[in-house]
């Protein structure tokens, strides 16, 4: 008999076994993959007031003819900042809290180079502002927390639209353009970037949807070397 | 296949002779056995072949059973788990929704509150000055009139223009108390 048979037998049955059915694989210890949970909620937002709202503070201001209303924020324990126009020939200045706390101020220093001022109060402020480390960068998101007109605290988002000359002539300097929506009683808001650093001091709009900031550079420049502080006006009289 | 038989009769010479002179028929028998016993031992490895792929194929399919079975528990398991998983987490969504809802409301009485008070203190302030400003009026007033009564020391021209500064004054606070009313 030749051997040519069984060589071709046993070559298919070699190749049969390629195709047969293999064992199956061992099942993985576990079918959950490791999954890393989502950021928590941000600890900025203490009783739904952000970071930014719990550091704006409004301004009542008397002066010799009227009363006004402005914004501010602080800048450390007794000291805040807001517009010159704001503190401008004041009598008396209180600044209240996003809470209704209420502080006394006892004096005032007015920026000599742009529209600042710095406000001395008799007590401590509880929320104190951060300033950024650099001006923002054109299209960066920022906050404007204030009391819009005196009214309740508003905030408003809008992008950096970039530097321009302060047409009003009360700053020396540049000024932040923001596309955001703000109103008389603004003025003095700070001006935040995304993380909630102060990049500006808010004092003038169009009172529809562009307001104008004192840039970093300013501020810092004024926190730095305010000036000697001065008492209020206290006679109407003159 | 061909046989070596030969085509001539066998010569009965001896018995040694035709011993030796018969090779073919026993060649032919021991071949045919040679094929008999390959043809059992091909069947044979067919048959153990048969018999091994058949326990393997049995093993195999025994093991897919098996694992099958185990996936279904463990699907089965994870279904149930996910299910409670999503209904604890649209539980846990209502309620969240439902606190950042109050948290907003509380959020928007805590502005309110300190709007009003803010408010308020304006209008204390306001208040407080025109209530100085009554004061001073009612003193000017009070002037006036003890200079009315002793007009003599007085000029008419003097004391119609202090009458009309007093009057004027008065007036503005009186305003200014109406305008605070108003709001």
């Amino acid at each position: 008999m030749s051997r040519a048979p069984l060589v071709a037998l046993a070559a298919i049955a070699l190749a049969g076994c390629a195709v047969l059915p293999q064992a199956p694989d061992a099942l993985p210890s576990t079918f959950i993959p490791e999954v890393t949970p989502s950021a928590a909620p941000s600890a900025d937002v203490v009783g739904g007031f952000t970071k930014v709202e719990r550091e704006a503070l409004r301004v009542r201001v008397r002066t010799c003819e009227e009363y006004g209303t402005g914004s501010a924020f602080a800048i450390d324990a007794t000291h805040a900042v807001t517009n010159r126009h704001v503190a401008e020939g004041a009598t008396d200045i209180t600044l209240t809290a996003y809470d209704g706390t209420e502080f006394e101020a006892t004096a005032s220093v007015l920026s000599g180079s742009a529209d600042l001022a710095l406000i001395t109060i008799d007590g401590t402020f509880p929320n104190i502002v951060t300033l950024a480390s650099a001006e923002p960068e054109v299209g960066d998101m920022l906050t404007i927390a204030g009391y819009p007109k005196g009214e309740a605290l508003a905030t408003r988002e809008g992008p950096f639209m970039g530097l321009v000359s302060d047409t009003l002539k009360t700053n020396v300097d540049y000024v932040y353009e923001i596309d955001a929506e703000s109103h008389p009683g603004n003025s003095g808001s700070a001006v935040a970037n995304a993380s909630g650093s102060v990049v500006g001091v808010l004092y003038a709009s169009d009172d529809v949807h562009t307001s104008y900031a004192v840039g970093l550079p300013a501020l810092q420049e004024f926190i730095a070397d305010p000036g000697s502080a001065r008492k209020f006006i206290a006679d109407c009289s003159s | 296949m061909t046989e070596t038989t030969p085509d001539t009769e066998p010569t009965p010479t001896g018995l040694g002779e035709d011993s030796a002179a018969t090779p073919a028929p026993a060649s032919g028998k021991k071949a045919g056995k040679r094929g008999l016993v390959t043809a059992l031992v091909i069947a044979l490895i067919f048959m153990v072949g048969f018999g091994v792929l058949s326990a393997y194929l049995w093993s195999v399919h025994s093991q897919y059973v098996a694992q099958n079975e185990e996936l279904r528990s463990t699907a089965s398991s994870l279904g149930t788990e996910l299910a409670t998983s999503r209904a604890l987490a649209e539980q846990v969504q209502g309620q969240l929704d439902e606190t950042n809802a109050q948290l907003e409301a509380a959020k928007a009485t805590v502005s309110d509150l300190a709007n009003s008070e803010a408010h308020a203190g304006d209008d204390r302030l306001a208040l407080l000055d025109i209530a100085s400003g009554l004061q001073e009026c009612a003193d000017a007033r009070q002037n006036l009139i003890d200079h009315l009564n002793e007009a003599s020391k007085w000029t008419p021209e003097s004391l119609r223009a202090y009458e009309k500064t007093t009057t004027k004054y008065c007036n503005t606070v009186i305003k200014a108390y109406e305008a605070v009313l108003d709001e």
